[in-house]
């Protein structure tokens, strides 16, 4: 009986590497894992720069704002090309060698006007390994296999025609379970859906606000076997139940803004905007008690993140350090910028990257301090995933993969 | 019985790949598709439609042309799951070192009556597989119904006049531009001609080469407080009767006439009406077709916009000052022969920030593909001045 037992564990260890479950050192969404921006991985390389370091350079056909994603073995990435960004792209990657395992393409089926900064992959993909899921600015969503099956496609745009953005959407995708959370705030019909993964079809619509929101959803599981989605814009943060599409809470606040996403961990929620918001979420649908505010987390485009008992995130000068309990400012770190992506960590280290293609590493030890800046001169305007001991940076017009074999 | 035991086995354990192969040899490209054809809004028919996708992404690529020609822009979500299945083929054979149709793929190019997206897909194609048989059929595209297909030869007949122009062939090169010219509807490459053709001592009609409106009757300011104005139908929408006068927002306002000189066809109300915040204003204009048919009017409005045809709401955005440019918004209407009404509803907000003062906008007619369509304006006599 033990040695059956031992061999259901062996095949479902087995199981699960073949099917790709996503692991700790997956990156599997806007942010890596639970959005949270943070990873298990160790190791990671400090210092690189044109001439090494890289292990691979891949170019990319068309432009894109997306973030690389990494699970079951795969990375996973989005572009789009051609007069006025009408052809949209999703293609795998093997990680270890950058080459191209598959590309598919689709015409976009929505309005494609935006600000000449972004483009029509400006929402990152989410992929648990299995599946990947692209959602596009022109409201465009490819869901495929990790073989580049098509499972399923949505034209949002056809579905809900009033859907407007003349600036470009840029809010990315989560994937919890078999539901696949879609934000849709814009200037006209908004609203987050959750879609069936399996069939593309909707499961809940929660309406929204006509405002225009780059902000992504969080997704937090709860102990009822469901996960709340939490949402925020300018002058709000709800949670939305994953299942049921209900809402749970709302609090009304001026602080949060419509650029940077909301994130999580160590007990306490963060919403970010001109004053960050940190709560402590409450059991049931209770709306979180606030812990302390600042409006020193002003990050622009960047979201804070929170680790080992500080908060991390950006303003005008560079990092701001914050202690998590209380919001007392404990370093500081200068970078030059400007930057369009978030700063992450993994293996006690934060990197940023602006958006001329500087790396900004810093330490994280008994000292906050700056020990790195690799310069590879190409524009980024994303946030690096990190996966297998490599760090991904994707620029403008290629696919960098910062490591050693 | 045992061959069909063992038949059937071969299928069960080689799944859908098998069964595609069975699909393939019976040559029914079309019943395959039939899923995909199905497939509606709101995710109707994905799940069918995912089978049917795997079944063409096996098929032979001998297949290709005809999955290709099912191909078409009126129907975008069906072409989107045909378009992925096609890249799969492809790939497909590449790794298996098959060889693609080129003969037929390149008849298919060639073949204007069939549909523009799987006609640029062939091409791209083409391309991939022997560069120089496409580049070979670029200068065909000049005029070709698929603006994605003619852009490729303008942008060859723009690098010819560019070198012509580099080698001091100053005649040949405006007769180069001036062809492009002729036929170019991308904004991009007509302003680039222009460009060439103004600095050769040329003179370019770019509202006329691309089919602006040029001419309107205006009147305005309605209110538009809080934004409700977009959705109250203030007279004109009931009526246009250019000599009414009518309860404005600031008093007693009558239409008056306007021609823009502007390259792009752009109307300032600001200019016309005077520089007015939460306001609506209404754009109307009559012309004469030579023909019935689809014709798309092409719009640009920094603030929010709704376009009526003949008194019918064809197109309504209720979005502010995120942005202005040429045809950032497109609807078909079915022009008839003779006269057709055009009326626009352009709002303004309240918003006080230096680049949320604009109040224009701009429109055009166009076919399918982009290129100005053929009418006149008609002048409306007795219409106050």
């Amino acid at each position: 009986m033990k040695t059956l037992h031992k061999n259901l564990i062996r095949i479902f260890l087995g199981a699960s590497v073949f099917l790709g479950i996503a692991y700790a050192a997956d990156w599997p969404q806007f942010r890596g894992p639970g959005g949270s921006a943070v990873s298990e991985e160790q190791n990671l390389p400090l210092k690189w720069s044109t001439s090494e370091g890289i292990l691979w350079k891949t170019p990319l056909k068309g432009r894109g704002l997306s973030c690389p994603v990494v699970a079951g073995g795969r990375l996973f990435l989005t572009s789009s090309s051609n007069y006025k960004e009408s052809r949209l792209h999703v293609m795998a990657f093997d990680p270890e060698k950058g080459s191209k395992l598959w590309e598919r393409q689709f015409n976009a089926t929505g309005n494609t006007n935006c600000h000449p900064k972004t483009n029509m992959a400006a929402p990152t993909p989410a992929t648990d390994g299995q599946r990947i899921f692209a959602l596009f600015a022109c409201a465009d969503v490819a869901a495929l296999d990790r073989d580049g099956n098509l499972l399923w496609y949505r034209s949002l745009a056809l579905d809900y025609p009033d859907i407007t953005n003349m600036v470009g959407m840029a809010s990315s995708p989560v994937l919890w379970k078999d539901v696949l959370i879609i934000p849709m705030d814009n200037a006209g019909d908004s609203f987050v859906l959750g879609i069936d993964a399996n069939t593309g079809k909707n499961l809940w619509k929660f309406n929204r606000p006509r405002t225009i929101n780059w902000s992504s959803p969080l997704v937090i599981p709860n102990t009822s076997g469901s996960a709340e989605v939490i949402l925020q814009t300018d002058g709000s943060v709800l949670s939305v139940d994953a299942l049921t599409g209900k809402e749970n809470w709302a609090l009304a606040s001026a602080g949060p803004s419509t650029i940077p996403s909301p994130t999580a961990g160590e007990g306490l929620l963060l919403a970010p905007g001109k004053e960050t918001l940190v709560l402590s979420p409450s059991a049931g649908n209770k709306v979180p008690a606030p812990q302390w505010k600042s409006n020193k987390l002003v990050g622009g485009y960047a979201s804070p993140l929170v680790y080992k008992g500080k908060v991390y995130g950006l303003s005008s000068i560079g990092l701001n350090v914050f202690d998590a309990k209380d919001g007392k400012e404990v370093a500081q770190v200068r970078m030059k910028g400007p930057f369009s992506g978030s700063p992450i960590i993994a293996g006690n280290h934060l990197y940023l990257v602006n958006e001329e293609g500087s790396t900004f590493v810093v330490s994280l030890g008994e000292k906050i301090e700056l020990i790195a800046t690799n310069e590879i001169k190409d524009t980024i305007q994303c946030t690096p995933a990190v996966s297998g001991g490599k760090i991904f940076l994707r620029s403008d017009s290629n696919l960098y993969c910062i490591g050693s074999k | 019985m045992r061959i069909i035991a063992l038949f059937l086995a071969m299928v069960v354990c080689l799944g859908t790949n098998a069964l595609a192969w069975v699909q393939e040899s019976t040559g029914n490209v079309s019943k395959i598709l039939e899923p995909i054809r199905k497939v509606g809004k709101n995710g109707l028919g994905n799940v069918d439609a995912q089978k049917a996708w795997k079944q063409i992404a096996n098929l032979s690529p001998s297949e290709l042309p005809e999955v290709l020609a099912a191909m078409d822009a009126s129907q975008p979500v069906i072409s989107n799951w045909l378009r992925s299945a096609i890249n799969a083929i492809v790939e497909k054979a590449g790794r298996e070192s098959k060889t693609l149709p080129l003969d037929k793929i390149t008849a298919l190019v060639k073949d204007t009556s069939k549909p523009a997206l799987g006609r640029k897909l062939a091409f791209e194609i083409l391309q991939a597989a022997d560069n120089d048989k496409a580049q070979a059929l670029i200068p065909s595209f000049t005029n070709d119904p698929s603006a994605e297909l003619r852009r490729e030869a303008i942008a060859l007949l723009i690098e010819e006049a560019s070198s012509q122009k580099k080698g001091k062939k100053d005649n040949e090169a405006k007769a180069t531009f001036r062809k492009a010219f002729m036929s170019a509807s991308d904004k991009d490459q007509v302003d680039t001609i222009a460009k060439e053709l103004k600095g050769l001592g040329e003179t370019v009609d770019l509202p006329a080469h691309f089919g602006f409106v040029r001419t309107w009757y205006l009147v305005g300011p309605f209110d538009n407080t809080k934004n409700k104005g977009f959705d109250l139908p203030y007279p004109p929408e009931k009526e246009v009767k250019l000599d009414a006068s009518y309860d404005g927002k600031e008093g007693s306002i009558k239409w008056v006439d306007v021609t823009t000189e502007d390259s792009y066809g752009i109307v300032d109300l600001n200019k016309v009406l005077g520089k007015k915040k939460d306001s609506t204003a209404y754009a109307f204009t009559r012309i004469n077709s030579p023909a019935d048919g689809i014709v798309y009017v092409r719009a640009g409005c920094i603030t929010s916009l709704k376009i009526f045809h003949d008194g019918k709401q064809i197109f309504a955005r209720d979005e502010y000052h995120h942005g202005m440019s040429m045809d950032q918004h497109s609807a078909p209407i079915h022009l008839k022969k003779g006269v057709n009404d055009i009326l626009l509803k352009i709002c303004q907000n309240n918003q006080t920030e230096s680049w949320a003062q604009k109040w224009e906008f701009q429109v055009r007619l166009t076919d399918f593909a982009g290129v100005k369509i053929p009418y006149t304006i008609v002048k409306q006599e007795g219409s106050a001045k």
